[in-house]
């Protein structure tokens, strides 16, 4: 089944008042049970006094607690059949619901003929990662952002994810804890509090000819100014460089860093308007992995007519963004560059932002039931724009998209899927667009509704079989992550694919699949053999029983 | 060399002629400006610490090993120096409004010494009834001080205990403060079934366990101290609450929220289901607290607002919240002028505080209207504001909750504020009621410009080094006392410019951050020194004031 909360709402609200959820048990109380053990995940020794949760779905105040005795053992009586969530937690483990895997887990359907009296219930230590973040003098780093990355599976690719970032403390020290096992890579992020800009001066000197030039004046100290660069753990400059740190449950690692300041470098933008009074302004920002950057403190100050400095800024490999302002209306250019010293920039050699509009529409023309939006999505350049609908499905981003290649994607894919995209002022195929640089582009996007669904049993050997992975994979399954869908099997090995979009897919199931990075060109198809072939039409409910493979 | 001796220029036209006088000048005599930097509290040498001098360039550098800087090539005279450094606290920070930045002397050749003051820190632990830790736990640090003639009780960032029930507050000032723990956001035991009543949490408390403010320890922080706060707290029932919301739209979500009686956020979050209109807390302590519920109009963007004040000693159903949309305060401003000052036209021109006269644009607002609500210990509330301009034709504040406000008049420029009314509601001495759902009756203010100078000559006593002119106004004994102008003792008269006419009790002091002149009780010890000045419109009026030294 699939968690419509992450698992702190769960505990928080979601869990104990799912209220919307159609009644799946019986209101008349027969003397079922669900019984098992809490264990170590590792150890499987019993777990004592972990507090254990059974919700009936969907039916209100259904909500028991029992706490494990010395063996482990929890046990709820006089149940009525239906669905049940099953949900555990102890001090110093990960708080999670039974066989959990991220937003799946194996709901407990109760009957007469189901064995719900033998649950292994695994709950995994927590794992942590601290250390202390020191600087040239060895001094402790305050307010220092340590950044966790998690390599990890999403949307069914191998990626390392940022996941969250803590702050030092007074002793520059920081503590990731409540991690799940896996490889983690930390960053540190800082500036050196002491640190000051050097500022360039332009001063106009007119001789008695009335020639005019300029004599430049720095002030500040180059010693103060300096900055940290992002420092992988450990002493590396990005992540491909950095060591990972593996986390087995209930490791506690330490990640210690030395912080070391180098040169600040400035940037001299040559506006190609230097006559009107205008403002141009940096936003930089910087690449830490796939899927993450991070925004760079810079400041951007006139040191002449139509001459502007960015100072502060680190080495490496920097997007800046020239926003120039002027008459309230202000244009937005993109340059990618690689920074090893000072350097020039003319603005004319930054690339123009594009405006991207549209319309979409569902290809039933039904009027839609909630607010949709799209997502311009570039892996390459490591950006995202939203894109809201207002009610008559028009959108509109003005001048603030750079050049580039993009995935057009569904804001809240289950809603939607994208059937068919055309555009005036950019290149598509398939769901991509080849955006050029000032180049307005306008889009017309047909949406189609998920309606159909399927329900089955994942069966091995002829048996039911709980906790597999169920992925309803679609035809030409690199270009529609939109259109897959996955659940896990519950307890009597049942399964449900809600918001199927009309078309053809075959059903798999793997058991031991919640590792596979099932997007991966090439990764699913060799279990497509082994699938069931299944045609959706809008609005139909399908049965299909699914082969669990290895 | 030469670059250091040009003033900060910004796209300045030099005359050649200057700049070539500069070039081949010959160097004239430089100086050293040098000091070291030490711990106020142990008196040993401060390493790394940046020091800032600001001359016609501003310098600055890291002092070394031993404490010491030393700007080289100054030009002679008297520099201010400051000085920072993470876990300090410069002189300047800690006394604040307007405590003078150090000079130094370049001629005299003087080292200077440059005292930081160590920061404070607050740690502990914070166990439950088997001595467990309990990680999550929210940990806020209140710092009572005087702060505009007023006690205030001003909140540190929130903290949260961790994993192991550890909690760390840095950065704290000399002072005095309370700490309070919890409470748990989630129950640490449950019943059988949940929808029943049992469930146990850790309930909030002052160090060292007390209920409230009023029986709580203070904890004295001193320039350094690190104070070790260790609390076992004991698990209370904890209750749910439940009931009903009504008056929103179809299209209208609903925010709840549950505060306690101290404006602190409490329990896990409230359910609410839109289609029923019913909701449902998480788990909270016994005590006072309110539930509020929250919706806005997508379209007009009218918001609504409901709250419930319940005295929590058991689960509670069936409460009902019904939104009311929030008042809209009509604001109306009448300018009386009466001045005719030279090149000033007030239809179109009007002077700002700075003096110089200002354009009277579309945008300008006479003054901006502040409703504060009342303050609870942890939660800075949402202020109302407007500045009233030309622009609007119907100037208000929308979308304010029911409830006591004060009302703060900011006039922009010398005008004064002669009188700030709600109907029969003098707004300048009593608080402000906003009625749910209702409309308000508008807030009337007249500004004028007719305001009185006063000024006058100060004796110092001894060990007065510095004195602060309180005005206290006798007509309205109800607003808070003002203080002025600042002086050193070098300087032995002031000018306060742009008071409304009035009768005033006038105070010179010598350490007003230790002083709370908002309390009339306090004040009333000094009131004796304090001369009586009667002031008629535009006049200017002179006093002589004796500086009153402000005991230990």
């Amino acid at each position: 089944m699939i968690l419509r909360y992450s698992c702190a709402m769960l505990l928080a609200v979601g869990l104990f008042t799912q209220s919307n959820v159609k009644p799946t048990a019986q209101p008349s109380a027969q003397n079922l049970l669900v019984s098992g053990t809490v264990v170590d995940a590792l150890t499987s020794q019993p777990l004592s006094q972990a507090q254990v949760f059974l919700t009936a779905q969907g039916v209100r105040d259904s909500e028991q607690f029992v706490m494990t005795g010395e063996d482990g053992r929890f046990r709820f009586k006089n149940l009525s059949p239906g669905h049940y969530v099953l949900f555990g937690n102890h001090k110093g483990y990960i708080q999670q619901v039974y066989k959990q895997h991220a937003q799946f887990s194996t709901a407990i359907i109760v009957g007469p003929d189901l064995d719900t009296e033998h649950l292994r219930f695994d709950l995994r230590p927590t794992a942590s990662i601290s250390g202390q973040v020191l600087d040239e003098r060895n001094e402790p780093v305050r307010n220092a952002q340590a950044i966790l990355f998690h390599q990890t599976i999403r949307f069914g690719r191998h990626t390392t994810w940022r996941e969250r970032e803590v702050n030092t403390d007074d002793r520059g020290r920081y503590r990731l804890g409540y991690l799940l096992p896996g490889v983690y890579f930390v960053a540190v992020s800082a500036q050196p509090w002491y640190a000051q800009r050097r500022t360039h001066q332009h001063i106009q000197l007119t001789d008695s000819s009335g020639q005019t030039t300029y004599q430049e004046i720095t002030n500040g100290e180059p010693e103060l100014d300096v900055v940290y660069p992002v420092t992988f753990f450990s002493h590396a400059e990005n992540l491909a460089e950095a060591v990972p740190i593996t986390l087995h449950a209930g490791d506690a690692e330490v990640a210690d860093f030395s912080l070391q300041p180098v040169p600040a470098l400035h940037v001299l933008i040559h506006s190609a308007t230097s006559s009107e009074p205008e403002n141009v302004w940096a936003q930089v920002s910087q690449t830490l992995s796939n899927g993450s950057k991070m925004g760079v403190q810079t400041n951007t100050q006139q040191i002449a007519p139509g001459l502007f400095e960015i100072s502060g800024l680190p080495p490496g490999k920097l997007r800046l963004g020239l926003v120039s302002s002027k008459d309230g209306e202000s244009n937005t250019r993109w340059n990618n560059i690689q920074l090893a010293g000072d350097t020039d920039i003319n603005t004319s050699d930054a690339a123009p932002s594009s405006s991207v509009s549209g319309v979409m529409k569902f290809d039933d023309n039904a009027k839609r039931t909630s607010p949709m939006s799209l997502r311009l999505s570039s892996g390459a350049a490591n950006e995202e724009y939203l894109m809201q609908a207002d009610e008559r499905g028009e959108f509109s981003l003005k001048g603030s998209v750079p050049p580039g290649t993009y995935d057009l994607l569904v804001g809240q894919p289950p809603a939607g899927a994208i059937r068919a995209l055309s555009a005036t002022g950019a290149k598509v195929s398939g769901h991509t667009l080849e955006i050029a640089a000032g180049q307005d582009v306008k889009l017309s996007v047909v949406l189609s509704r998920g309606t159909g669904k399927i329900s089955g049993v994942a069966l091995k050997g002829g048996k039911p079989m709980d906790g597999v992975m169920v992925v309803l994979v679609p035809e030409d399954p690199e270009r529609n992550l939109e259109l897959f869908r996955r659940d896990q099997s519950d307890s009597d090995g049942s399964f449900n694919l809600p918001a199927v979009h009309p078309g053809k897919y075959t059903a798999v199931a793997i058991e031991n699949g919640w590792e596979l990075d099932w997007f991966t060109p090439g990764v699913i198809q060799k279990y497509l053999p082994g699938g069931k072939l299944v045609q959706v039409s809008a609005d139909s409910t399908q049965t299909v029983d699914v082969p669990v493979q290895p | 060399m030469f670059d250091r001796m040009l003033p900060a220029l910004l796209l300045l036209v030099v005359p050649n002629t200057l700049f070539a006088n500069l070039q081949f000048q010959a160097a004239p005599r430089t100086y050293d400006a040098r000091g070291t930097v030490v711990n106020s509290v142990t008196g040993e040498a401060v390493s790394g610490a940046l020091v800032q001098l600001y001359g016609a360039r501003q310098r600055a550098m890291l002092t070394g090993p031993d404490g010491k800087f030393q700007f080289e090539g100054l030009p002679n005279g008297s520099f201010q120096v400051s000085v920072q450094k993470p876990g300090y606290f410069s002189p300047e920070q800690i006394r604040r409004n307007g405590a003078p930045l150090k000079l130094v002397n370049t001629e005299e050749e003087r080292p200077v010494t440059l005292k930081l003051i160590p920061e404070g820190i607050v740690y502990g632990r914070i166990t439950g009834d088997n001595g467990e830790p309990l990680g999550y736990m929210p940990v806020q640090i209140l710092w009572e001080r005087v702060e505009n003639g007023k006690r205030t009780r001003e909140n540190s960032r929130n903290v949260r205990t961790d994993e192991q029930g550890e909690f760390r507050q840095a950065e704290l000032q000399p002072g005095k403060y309370f700490v309070f723990v919890g409470p748990s956001s989630w129950p640490a035991s449950f019943p059988a079934r949940l929808s029943q009543g049992g469930a146990r949490g850790y309930p909030g408390v002052f160090y060292p366990g007390a209920p409230d403010l009023s029986s709580a320890a203070s904890v004295e922080i001193t320039p350094g101290k690190h104070a070790e706060i260790n609390l076992s707290l004991s698990s209370q029932p904890f209750y749910r609450i439940s009931g009903t919301v009504s008056g929103y739209g179809p299209e209208q979500g609903v925010t709840m929220q549950m505060v306690s009686a101290s404006g602190q956020p409490i329990g896990a979050g409230v359910q609410f289901d839109e289609a029923r209109g019913t909701f449902r807390s998480s788990w909270v302590p016994a005590g006072a607290c309110t539930v509020t519920a929250e919706s806005q109009d997508p379209k007009t963007n009218q918001q609504s607002y409901a709250s419930q004040r319940l005295n929590i000693t058991s689960d509670l159903g069936s409460v009902h919240l019904a939104l009311l949309p929030s008042a809209v305060i009509p604001v109306n401003i009448r300018l009386e002028t009466t001045r005719n000052e030279p090149q000033v036209d007030t239809t179109s021109y009007f002077f700002s505080s700075g003096g110089r006269n200002q354009m009277r644009t579309p945008q300008y607002s006479p003054a901006r209207v502040v409703l504060k609500p009342q303050q609870h210990l942890f939660m800075q509330q949402q202020e109302f504001s407007q500045s009233v301009t030309d622009e609007d034709p119907t100037p208000a504040i929308r979308n304010v909750p029911p409830g006591l406000y004060s009302v703060e008049v900011n006039p922009s420029g010398p005008p004064y504020v002669q009188s700030a009314r709600s109907g029969s509601v003098d707004l300048l001495e009593q608080s402000l009621t906003v009625a749910p759902g209702g409309s308000n009756q508008p807030i009337e203010i007249v500004l004028r410009d007719d305001f009185a100078t006063l000024e006058g000559s100060l004796a110092f006593g001894p060990g007065s080094e510095s004195a602060t002119i309180i005005v206290i106004s006798a007509n309205s004994p109800n607003a808070v006392p003002q203080r002025n102008v600042v002086l050193t003792n070098t300087v032995h008269s002031f000018q306060i410019p742009q008071l409304a006419p009035g009768e005033y009790k006038i105070l010179a002091v010598d350490n007003p951050d230790e002083l709370e002149y908002g309390n009339p009780d306090v004040v009333r010890k000094y009131v004796t020194k304090a001369r009586d000045v009667s002031l008629t419109p535009n006049q200017k009026a002179k006093i002589e004031l004796e500086v009153v030294h402000i005991g230990d």
